[in-house]
C-alpha cells in the first residue's frame, strides 16, 4: 500500500463513506472505539456502533491503527493488555501498519495507584530511556507481525539535560528495535513555532529511510501558544515542508490527514476533497 | 536517578501541583528536583496544564451535561476541588463521573433541590451506558424524582437550579439498547409518556 489516507471520527463517517475513491485506506485510533468496560482478560470490550462502521468501510478500503493507550514510556510497566487488544484487531482488521507515540501518558501517583494525563508527556532523550523503549518496542514488533510505528511528539516543555537529540534518539530507536517512524509534519512545526526544536535540524539529523508513514494536519493559536489541535487547513509551511520531505522517504506507505471531527464542519467537504487531492499529488 | 520518580512527579505538576510539592510527594533527589524546577519554568507548561484540564473538562461536559448546566457558576470550583483529590484513572471517564456525581451529592444541600433529581437521571445514564457496554443487549432502569419531570428538565436546560419546582413524585423508565438507541419515558398510573 501506498497513498492517502484519513483519520476515522464519527462525525467523518458519511464523508468518508462518500470519499472511497479519493481514499487509499483509513487510519483509526482503535482506542476510541472501546468502552471502559474491561474483560476478564484484563482488555477492554468493543464499542459495537463504531465497529460496525469499521466493520462496514473495511470491506471497501483497508485500516491502519494509530493507537493513543500504549504509554511506551512509563517508566512503571509496559501496557501489555493493551498490546494484547491492539493483536486482536489486527486479526479482525489485518491492519497494514500499526503505530503509536513516542512517549507516555499512564503514572503512579505518590500511592503507585495508576492513572492517566491524558496529554503525551515528552521522554527524557537518555540512554536509559532510549534502552527502555528499544526493548519494549522490539516486544511489540515480535508480538504482531506488521510494522510497528513510533511517532514525533508535540511537546510544550522539553526536560533538560537531554543526552542525544529528538532525531538522534529516534534513529537510534529504530536501529535497536526494528520500529519505523510515523513523521508528523504538523508536530515538528508546532514544536518549532514554540521554541522546542527546529525544523530544519530536526530533519536533516532523521534517517528518512526509517519513514513509513507522514502525518499531516492543521493547529490553532491559543495566546502565545501555537497548539496541535488538529482543527483544519494544513498550514503551507507543512505543506512545503512535506514537498521537500517526501522524496526522500524512499520506504513511505501512506501519508494521513488528521482532523478533529468537530471542525470538520469549518473546513467543509469542498476543502477536505482539496486537501485529500493535494496529499495525492504529493507523491507525483 | 529513578525514572518511575521523576515521571510521578511530572505527572503531579501536569496536574497543577507546585514543582516543590510534586517533587517530595515523588521523593525526588535534589538533582531530580532541580530536573522538575527547569520543566516548571518553562511557559509550555501552562499549556500542557491546559490540555490536562480540557481534556478532563470535555469528558464530564459530554457525560454530564445537564449536572453541570445546573450547577452553573459552582461548577468550576467544585470540578477543581474533586480534581485535585482525584486523579483521572483512565482514558474512559464514566467511572470519573460517577465518582463525581457522589462527591456533589455530599454537598447537594447546599444547592437547588431540582440539581438532586438531575443527577439521579444521569447517574442512571452512565449505569445503563456501562451495562450495555459490559455485553449486554438491551438495559432498563427505573429512575425516582422528587419533582415533576418536565420542569425538572426545562430547569436544567435552562441553568436555573433555583426554580420553584411542582412536587412529584415522578418516575422514569429509561431503556437503552446495544445500537445506542434510548427511550425515556413518564411512568404514572398504568400509563406511560414519552419525554
Amino acid at each position: 500500500l501506498v497513498g492517502v489516507g484519513l483519520n476515522y471520527q464519527p462525525e467523518l463517517r458519511e464523508f468518508i463513506a462518500s470519499a472511497v475513491e479519493q481514499l487509499d485506506y483509513v487510519e483509526i485510533v482503535p482506542d476510541i472505539a472501546w468502552t471502559s468496560t474491561v474483560r476478564a482478560d484484563g482488555t477492554r470490550a468493543d464499542d459495537d456502533e463504531v465497529v460496525g462502521f469499521l466493520d462496514s468501510i473495511h470491506e471497501q478500503l483497508p485500516l491502519v491503527a494509530h493507537s493513543i493507550g500504549l504509554s511506551i514510556g512509563s517508566a512503571h510497566r509496559l501496557r501489555e493488555e493493551h498490546i494484547a487488544k491492539i493483536a486482536e484487531w489486527n486479526d479482525r482488521y489485518d491492519f497494514q501498519w500499526h503505530s503509536d507515540h513516542i512517549g507516555y501518558n499512564v503514572v503512579l501517583d505518590a500511592s503507585d495507584n495508576e492513572y492517566t494525563v491524558g496529554v503525551p508527556l515528552p521522554v527524557p532523550l537518555s540512554t536509559e530511556m532510549l534502552h527502555l523503549i528499544a526493548n519494549r518496542a522490539r516486544w511489540v514488533t515480535e508480538s504482531i507481525a506488521k510494522p510497528f510505528l513510533l511517532e514525533n511528539n508535540s511537546a510544550y516543555v522539553r526536560l533538560p539535560n537531554d543526552e542525544f537529540s529528538e532525531a538522534e534518539f529516534i534513529n537510534l530507536l529504530c536501529d535497536r528495535s526494528g520500529c519505523g517512524v510515523l513523521l508528523d509534519l504538523h508536530n515538528i512545526y508546532v514544536n518549532s513555532r514554540n521554541g522546542i526544536d527546529d525544523v530544519g535540524s530536526f530533519l536533516a539529523e532523521l534517517d528518512l529511510a526509517n519513514v513509513v508513514e507522514i502525518h499531516l494536519a492543521g493547529g490553532l493559536e491559543y495566546g502565545d501558544t501555537y497548539l496541535d489541535a488538529h482543527s483544519g487547513a494544513v498550514p503551507d509551511e507543512v505543506w512545503a515542508i512535506a514537498r521537500d520531505v517526501l522524496p526522500a522517504c524512499r520506504n513511505l506507505r501512506g501519508v494521513t490527514f488528521e482532523l478533529l471531527g468537530s471542525w470538520y464542519k469549518h473546513l467543509g467537504e469542498p476543502a477536505l476533497r482539496v486537501t485529500l487531492d493535494r496529499m495525492h499529488e504529493l507523491y507525483a | 536517578m529513578s525514572l518511575q520518580a521523576l515521571q510521578t512527579a511530572f505527572g503531579l505538576l501536569v496536574s497543577g501541583s507546585p514543582a516543590t510539592d510534586a517533587g517530595q510527594a515523588a521523593g525526588l533527589s535534589d538533582e531530580e528536583q532541580q530536573q522538575l524546577d527547569g520543566v516548571a519554568e518553562q511557559r509550555g507548561l501552562a499549556t500542557v496544564r491546559m490540555l490536562y484540564q480540557s481534556w478532563r473538562l470535555t469528558k464530564v461536559l459530554t457525560l454530564l451535561p445537564l449536572t453541570i448546566e445546573m450547577l452553573g457558576d459552582q461548577a468550576p470550583v467544585l470540578l477543581t476541588e474533586f480534581w485535585r483529590h482525584r486523579p483521572a484513572r483512565g482514558p474512559y471517564f464514566v467511572e470519573e463521573c460517577l465518582a463525581l456525581l457522589h462527591f456533589i451529592d455530599e454537598r447537594a444541600g447546599t444547592f437547588g433541590a431540582s440539581l438532586r433529581d438531575v443527577m439521579a437521571f444521569e447517574r442512571a445514564r452512565l449505569e445503563m451506558r456501562e451495562a450495555v457496554s459490559g455485553g449486554r443487549e438491551h438495559v432498563s432502569a427505573l429512575v425516582e424524582l422528587d419533582h415533576d419531570a418536565a420542569a425538572v428538565f426545562r430547569a436544567a436546560r435552562a441553568g436555573d437550579a433555583s426554580a420553584e419546582l411542582p412536587a412529584g413524585p415522578t418516575t422514569l423508565r429509561g431503556d437503552l439498547w446495544a445500537d445506542g438507541t434510548e427511550r425515556w419515558a413518564v411512568v404514572g398510573a398504568g400509563a406511560t409518556a414519552s419525554l
